[in-house]
């Protein structure tokens, strides 16, 4: 029934009140086997207060027990004149009811002990006759008042259940409820408790989800509770518990009159079977909260009192109702939320609250066509050669001192890896070294450590203006070295009295008859592969570099620990060469002042709308 | 066995070079052996790894995948690639300079492309982040050495200046160093851990 206070079971996980009939907590999934109990199941009253003190015990009580505790219990009971003296045990045997029927008729034979207790409660009546009879009578309307509370308690609890009076189950309800059907006729609802144990399970499975957990012996009470007919439900309730139910009921079983049969059949079950049968009143999804099917239910209550409670029970397990359901549905919302967080994981965050404006799109666009335009500008306007920096760097300075202290005498190996992106400013960088070197006449070799290096090294050296004057087969055009930094250490340890060691490059170059080595990369992990692998096994051989701008920063440490000796990077090239004008140095610092334009304007313009504070990551759901 | 027998093979390669760098004059020439047969497992890597892409790929154009068409591109620029340097030899000049002529352009128009976004994202970054201590110190190092890359500040040519220009520029050098003494730190503790066989990169 609607009307009735839900029985609620607290989960001790969470400390949330769950329904009894639920086999898990619907907060936080916790089982809850052990507090497991069915709708209107009849629960004896525990012994849980029976090691309880009895505070409310009346004053002169108190008094009476705290001056009596020399006195043992046996010869308290045979005060047979105390109010607060317990009645003589029909079960004690005959010596001890010999005793007291002497005691009772020998004053004397009382003892000293009974005698004591006497003149105590003597003195208690006179001292405190009246304030005793008024605690006394006040406890006795205590507890008159709580075993009244407690018998109206188990009423409630052997009234039939929610499940039991609508005969749809309780469960059955929220997910009706939680699910409703549109177009669904009274037909259907009939017919909705033909549920099949399989489709019960599927059932749970999909509303529970993930928190489900195959249990049997809950599931199977559980299934119980169903009915196995569609038009008839038994109630396992005897009738003696059924004499504790409410007259409201009885009223309203009056109400809805059921038919001759169903009547005759109900009494004969009665009679015969000590069993009630209910009839069920099947309840659509959209009555589950519908209070005008219930408030006319309850027409025929004449009681206002009981219709209040009713009201207010029926509001509390409506709010109890759609508490579980906003926590399903929070349920299914922390699920969508996860898979958005798994689906968004490498996309950038979203800011709170803010759309993309179709005006600032358009504002990017001619801003980005603006920078494009004006670096082209410069690109074709703009003269080269022009601009030279007036401060050369300590490595510059250095490169180009080694570059001039290399004696034809000695030897140079040139190791190449970079990409063809990377081919025009380094070539600009080196093509006056290699130019240098060949025209002091120095001896020189290549490797590369890349494949692509065997086409780059035909540019570079055009550049140079090397490439006519080596021809095609000569021993200048690089060796490609295979394996990366394993080929390095390969290199570096093999030794050129064991040449056979070696099983894979025949045509290797040996480092030991060479003097410097020349690195000419775009990426400092070559550098330091270089001086990690080589360089300590090769005391001998003095390190060099070209490197592109963007590496340069990594490659100072190895240059101020002595690791190499010079290097050349960028714009930074040979002083006094002819680079600036292979690299154009205006275009160059044209694009770096449009940048840092661009750079302030942003600053700016943030800061004017309010963006430059840090804004909230939402999280959709 | 089947995973106590990797960590033998890790431990003792490891051992082995370490040895042979240590008493080189000895096992020198072994070690050697035992790189070049690394080199030989990284080239057939290589190949297991262009097999792959051959049969995802041409997967991708049996089923009709959408977007075959760039696997199309794909498996025949490998194809026509592998025939034409197996047949020209890869020191062609024909052959370097078509190849050349297709990976410059490609490769400087996606650095030129990297650069653009880059130079996008350090604008978005504001609105991204916000103004906090990360974005302040990246303005402010950003905008510093743009200025210092324009070489205005260096051509007024003065000596205090210049000396204060020269501590600026090498600050980044402390930042290099501080990433080079962390790299070589974490080396060690991998190699340690590969060692001891609490690292195993070539597991599951």
């Amino acid at each position: 029934m609607m009307t009735d206070d839900l029985s609620m079971q607290t989960c001790p996980k969470c400390g949330k009140e769950n329904l009894t009939h639920m086999t898990r907590c619907v907060h936080c999934g916790n089982e809850l086997e052990d507090l497991f109990s069915f709708d209107g199941q009849i629960e004896l009253p525990d012994d849980e207060n029976k090691d309880e003190p009895i505070s409310n015990l009346p004053l002169f009580l108190e008094e009476m027990s705290n001056q009596t505790n020399l006195i043992d219990e046996d010869d308290s009971e045979s005060d047979e004149d105390g109010e607060a003296s317990p009645k003589s045990d029909p079960n004690a045997p005959d010596w001890l009811a010999r005793v007291r029927e002497r005691v009772r008729a020998e004053e004397d034979a009382s003892g000293e002990l009974t005698k004591g207790l006497k003149v105590i409660e003597e003195k208690l009546e006179d001292d405190n006759k009246e304030d005793s009879e008024k605690q006394y009578q006040a406890w006795l309307d205590e507890v008159r008042k709580d075993a009244e509370a407690e018998e109206e308690k188990r009423a409630r609890r052997l009234r039939p259940s929610p499940v039991d009076d609508q005969g749809v189950p309780e469960w059955l309800r929220r997910i009706r409820a939680l699910h409703p059907k549109e177009g669904e006729t009274d037909e259907d609802n009939e017919n909705f408790d033909e549920w099949t144990e399989e489709e019960l399970e599927a059932l749970r499975r999909q509303e529970l989800g993930d928190d489900y957990v195959e249990e049997s012996e809950p599931i199977e009470e559980l299934e119980e509770d169903e009915p196995e007919s569609d038009e008839k439900i038994v109630h396992n309730i005897p009738e003696d518990d059924e004499d504790l139910l409410p007259d409201r009921e009885e009223k309203q079983n009056e109400a809805t009159p059921p038919t001759d049969a169903t009547e005759a059949e109900q009494e004969a079950l009665s009679d015969d079977s000590q069993f009630v049968l209910l009839s069920e009143t099947k309840l659509k999804a959209e009555e589950v909260f519908n209070t005008d099917a219930l408030d006319g239910l309850l027409e025929n209550t004449d009681d206002a009192k009981d219709e209040k409670a009713e009201r207010k029970a029926r509001a509390k397990e409506k709010e109890a109702i759609i508490q579980d359901l906003l926590i399903l549905r929070g349920q299914h919302e922390k699920v969508a939320l996860l898979k958005t967080l798994i689906s968004d994981e490498s996309r950038p965050p979203r800011t709170a609250g803010k759309t993309a404006e179709p005006k600032m799109t358009w504002t990017r666009l001619i801003i980005g066509l603006a920078v494009i335009g004006l670096l082209l500008l410069a690109i074709l306007f703009l003269p080269s050669g022009t601009a030279k920096n007036p401060l050369p760097s300590m490595p510059q300075l250095r490169f180009a001192r080694y570059l001039d202290g290399i004696t034809p005498d000695k030897q140079v190996l040139l190791v190449m890896s970079y990409y063809s992106a990377s081919a025009p400013e380094l070539e600009a960088l080196a093509t006056p070294v290699l130019k240098q070197l060949d025209e002091k006449g120095i001896d020189w070799q290549a490797i590369t450590l890349r494949m692509d290096g065997l086409w780059l090294a035909e540019s570079l050296y055009k550049k140079a203006g090397l490439y006519d004057k080596m021809g095609l087969n000569t021993a200048r055009f690089p060796v490609f070295l295979a394996g990366g930094q394993f080929a390095m250490l390969d290199m570096s340890i093999n030794q050129k009295d064991k040449p056979a060691q070696s099983l894979l490059q025949e045509n290797l170059p040996q480092l030991e008859d060479f003097d410097y080595v020349l690195l000419l990369t775009d990426s400092s992990l070559t550098v330091r592969g270089w001086l990690e692998q080589v360089a300590p096994n090769q005391d001998s051989l003095y390190t060099l570099a070209i490197v592109s701008q963007k590496e340069a920063v990594a490659i100072q440490p190895y240059f101020y620990s002595g690791q190499i000796l010079a290097y050349l990077s960028g714009n930074q090239g040979l002083p006094d060469t002819e680079t600036q004008a292979v690299l154009n140095q205006n275009v160059y610092k044209a694009g770096m002042a449009i940048i840092l334009v661009l750079f302030v304007i942003a600053v700016f313009y943030n800061a004017k709308h309010g963006r430059l504070e840090r804004p909230e990551i939402e999280v959709s759901k | 066995m089947k995973k106590i027998a990797p960590v033998i093979v890790a431990i003792v390669s490891a051992l082995f070079v370490m040895a042979g760098i240590f008493f080189r004059e000895s096992l020198g020439g072994w070690l050697s052996v035992a790189l070049n047969w690394a080199i030989v497992l990284s080239g057939v890597a290589l190949l297991l790894i262009l097999a792959r892409f051959l049969l995802t790929h041409i997967g991708y154009i049996a089923r009709g995948r959408r977007g075959f068409i760039y696997s199309l591109v794909g498996v025949l620029a490998f194809l026509v690639t592998l025939i034409a340097g197996s047949i020209m030899g890869i020191d062609n000049p024909v052959y370097l300079k078509w190849i050349s002529g297709i990976m410059r352009p490609l490769e400087t128009a996606l650095l030129g492309l990297i650069a653009l976004v880059l130079a996008t994202f350090s604008l978005k970054l504001f609105r991204e982040r916000g103004w906090n201590a990360l974005t302040l110190s990246f303005t402010v190092s950003a905008v510093l050495f743009l200025i210092l890359g324009l070489g205005v500040l260096q051509a007024i040519h003065f000596g205090p200046l210049n000396q204060l220009i020269r501590v600026v520029e090498g600050l980044p050098m402390i930042g290099a160093r501080g990433l080079l003494i962390g790299v070589a730190l974490g080396g060690l503790m991998m190699a340690m851990r590969v060692l001891i066989g609490a690292e195993r990169p070539y597991d599951d």
